[in-house]
């Protein structure tokens, strides 16, 4: 078992955490398919509106890998499929017939999972459609079933503004958490590592993986920086990885043998009055989740605020997201901003009175808090990004659309939920989340 | 409030797109979010984001800037008074007196420079960057307070023009706009920002600065006696009331700038540091060497201190985080270059009695050499890692 202490980085004090309470399960008629969850893939549609599916019945596929299939949790019919810009899938709406009928699979105990070969477990997870839950590095894409990964991560540390606790998540389900590391341990010839908080419950009870604490402020468990400091990525070179809500829907799947439907999500946020653990099925729409939001001008993310997307009431959970965060959302504005004491404005910077007297919590708005401008090195980003990387020479060469220079700086370490806090802190409001994508896009493409 | 709000909301249709005056929207924007903080809203991750935006950060260096700016003021004031016969002037009549010069020389800055912002924001689209509201304040407290009006205009102008926008505009510039901008003064009317009768806003007066007066010791002579007997102890130089530019007598009115930048973290302490250390370094191996025929070899580390511009450069003007160094051992080096190089220029070219601007134009130029190597050796730990 490991250390990794991480020093920069920046804790956002925000108020509103959920609860650890577990609410009364969530019931959905409806529940949503979102293609634009996952990065780079064409959506085939294996389905039209009307047709009938169980629980684990492929609905669409990755064109660019057939092989990686996307299925429907519940059983019913299909809705009504929803498009957008340019005739893309924006949603494919599910009618749960609330029989949870779903189609069988092998199912296994510990023994047998140790004894089973990668193969076969492989071709059960892409047929069951949770081949998507593990991802690769670099570009954050569904991993290639065929690649051979030099090490798979899977942080339960996870460090972001009011994130839901991967203990509480779990809820002791380890036998589940140690039948899916069993099998990615089958997936890889190098190292499964898992990261902890330090102290956490399930420091005693992981198995078939190499354990690693880590403690500091956000991004302290996000994976990228984990994998930065014990495996890094060089070129050609990729790691895998996933996240607390992967690894029970893989137990859950080979101990039981049907499609893990159900969830459970933290619902956290100063726009929403029930604040806690709620029991969801897969696909959930927001709306259907009793959160007992404030009145209007919210903004509903799913996901975390640094990393999350922005999603209406009538949107759907994200495939990869344990936590729903309600904002609320104003257009004030406010005389002389700028030259204001600023005793409760929240800043990482110290040009606030409240840096002399810190609140414990903030509340916290979707405000923008300023006009774009041009860059300017400021050094604030260095400062919460604890990896051996210069941010601004990054972002610069990105901007130049520099491959070689890009290569060179580390943009294959990066992911843009690693920079969210730059974006955060920026005094120019770039969106540096973005230009760290666009570096990534071209250099899949190009590299 | 709701007034302003509401006359905003009135005005903003016709500087938008589609309006008549859109081409005006970068002066609007200005306007407007000076005012009122903008209600813009973020739009995708990350959903929230930090109160600091470059207008606050900007007005923790103007802020920083105005114990020297009023001290100025009063200095200004209470040299003239005191070279047209009034032996002890009230503060306040000193300042006012002091206002009256100095006002316009910042006015004209702030309109002249705010004049070429404005315009190659208008014709670049983009909004206009609070940056220059530094520059427009730096560059008047490093003039001297007799300077004629239409050189502020010209010397704002080049700076703020040849210095920041022909480089592509704030962010993108090599050099201090500011400095640049005294510098070209300095060489093309060296009349009016140099020699002995410029720094006191009185015509019946002329007399040395602290830094001429070092420099016209006579060989085999102390430079720290010659300094005394035209009436610069350190205290008196520390304390600032002399001739010079018009915010950089005064070591104490810029420290308690420096604290406040420090406080709030706006301005970088290793590059005040190294420079610094630089100086002192320098000056003391000079001390060592000695010199017969140059005394300036042995004028002691704390006399560059507070002599000339010395430091007001180090706290506003090398820590400009556009024309310093980026990276942390970038901005050592960045520092320590700009410390020796200012005692080098004093002690060795007598032709250029304020080493300070010089030196860190210097240094401005040598960051961005620096950052690469940094850079470079990062890529190529990447490599080796690589292989």
């Amino acid at each position: 078992m490991g250390k990794l202490k991480i020093r920069k980085g920046f804790d956002i004090r925000i108020g509103g955490r959920a609860e650890r309470r577990t609410a009364s399960a969530v019931e959905s008629r409806i529940v949503g398919l979102v293609p634009q969850d996952f990065k780079g893939i064409k959506v085939k549609l294996l389905l039209k509106e009307g047709d009938e599916v169980k629980g684990g019945t492929a609905v669409y596929l990755d064109k660019n890998r057939p092989a990686v299939k996307f299925c429907s949790p519940v059983s019913g019919k299909i809705r009504s499929i929803e498009y957008g810009e340019r005739r893309s899938i924006q949603s494919i709406v599910i009618e749960s017939d609330e029989k949870n009928e779903s189609i069988s699979y092998r199912k296994y105990s510990h023994e047998a999972l140790q004894k089973e070969t990668a193969e076969e477990l492989k071709t059960n997870l892409l047929e069951a459609g949770l081949w998507p839950h593990i991802r690769q590095r670099p570009f954050d894409t569904i991993a290639d079933p065929e690649g051979k990964p030099k090490s798979i991560f899977i942080s339960l540390a996870d460090s972001s503004p009011l994130a839901a606790s991967a203990e509480y998540l779990s809820g002791g389900r380890i036998d589940e958490l140690n039948a899916a590391l069993a099998v990615l341990g089958k997936l890889t010839e190098g190292r499964v590592n898992v990261t902890v908080k330090s102290g956490s419950s399930l420091l005693g009870e992981l198995k078939h993986c190499e354990l690693h604490e880590v403690e500091g402020p956000h991004p302290s468990g996000n994976v990228g920086i984990h994998i930065h400091h014990l495996d890094p990525i060089s070129r050609g070179e990729t790691v895998w990885y996933m996240n607390i809500r992967g690894l029970l829907a893989w137990g859950a799947f080979f101990l039981s043998g049907v499609y893990p439907s159900g969830k459970l999500m933290a619902a956290a946020g100063l726009g929403i009055g029930q604040r806690a653990y709620f029991p969801v099925t897969e696909g959930v729409m927001l709306k259907d989740i009793p959160l007992d939001a404030v009145d209007g001008g919210s903004r509903w993310i799913s996901g975390d605020i640094l990393t999350g997307r922005k999603r209406k009431p009538e949107g759907y959970l994200g495939y990869y997201d344990s936590l729903v965060t309600v904002l609320p959302e104003k257009r004030e504005r406010k005389l002389l901003g700028w030259i204001a004491p600023g005793l409760k404005s929240y800043s990482f910077s110290k040009t606030f009175l409240s840096a002399l007297v810190p609140a414990k919590e903030y509340d916290l708005t979707t405000a923008m808090h300023g006009g774009l401008r041009s860059f300017v090195q400021t050094g604030l980003f260095e400062q919460v990004l604890p990896m051996d990387i210069y941010p601004d020479f990054l972002i610069k060469s990105i901007l130049a659309e520099d491959i070689a220079e890009m290569e060179g700086l580390g943009i294959y370490e990066v992911s843009e939920e690693d920079f969210a806090l730059c974006s955060f802190v920026d005094p120019s409001k770039n969106d540096i989340c973005g230009i760290i994508r666009q570096g990534l896009e071209l250099i899949e493409k190009e590299g | 409030m709701k007034f302003i709000e509401n006359t905003l909301k009135k005005i903003e249709p016709h500087v938008s797109k589609g309006g008549k005056f859109h081409v005006l929207f970068p002066l609007f924007e200005m306007v407007d979010t000076l005012l009122l903080t903008t209600p813009a809203v973020t739009l995708a991750g990350p959903h929230v984001r930090d109160r600091i935006d470059l207008k606050r950060l900007m007005s923790m260096v103007i802020i920083s800037l105005m114990p020297a700016l009023f001290f100025g003021a009063y200095n200004v004031g209470a040299r003239a008074m005191i070279a047209e016969g009034i032996a002890n002037p009230a503060i306040l009549d000193a300042f006012a007196r002091g206002m009256w010069q100095i006002l316009p020389i910042i006015v004209v800055s702030y309109a002249a420079g705010g004049f070429w912002e404005v315009l190659f924001a208008v014709i670049r689209k983009h909004e206009v960057n609070e940056g220059f509201f530094v520059t427009g304040m730096l560059f008047p407290l490093v003039l001297p307070p007799t300077i004629p009006l239409w050189q502020v205009a010209v010397g704002i102008s080049f700076g703020v023009v040849i210095g920041k926008e022909v480089f592509g505009g704030t962010g993108m510039n090599v050099l201090n706009p500011a400095l640049l901008a005294r510098a070209f003064l300095f060489f093309a009317y060296p009349a009016n920002i140099s020699g002995d009768k410029v720094w006191v806003a009185s015509d019946a007066f002329s007399g040395a600065t602290p830094l001429s007066a070092a420099a016209a010791t006579e060989a085999g002579g102390s430079v720290v006696d010659s300094l005394m007997r035209a009436g610069y102890s350190l205290q008196e130089m520390f304390l600032g009331n002399h001739g010079g530019s018009i915010g950089e007598t005064s070591t104490l009115a810029i420290l308690i700038g420096a604290v406040f930048l420090l406080l709030t973290r706006t301005a970088s302490w290793r590059v005040m540091l190294a420079t610094l250390l630089g100086t002192l370094g320098t000056a003391l191996l000079f001390n060592m060497i000695g010199s017969s025929t140059n005394p300036l070899m042995s004028l002691p580390p704390q006399h560059h201190l507070v002599m000339g511009g010395y430091m007001f450069g180090l706290v506003f003007m090398t820590t400009d985080p556009v024309s310093a160094a980026a990276t942390h051992t970038g901005k050592w080096l960045y520092g320590l270059l700009i410390g020796m190089m200012v005692v080098l220029i004093r002690t060795l070219n007598p032709a250029y009695p304020e080493g300070m601007m010089l030196a860190i134009l210097f240094g401005n130029v040598f960051a961005p050499l620096f950052d690469y190597y940094v850079v470079q050796a990062n890529i190529k730990r990447r490599k080796r890692r690589a292989q």
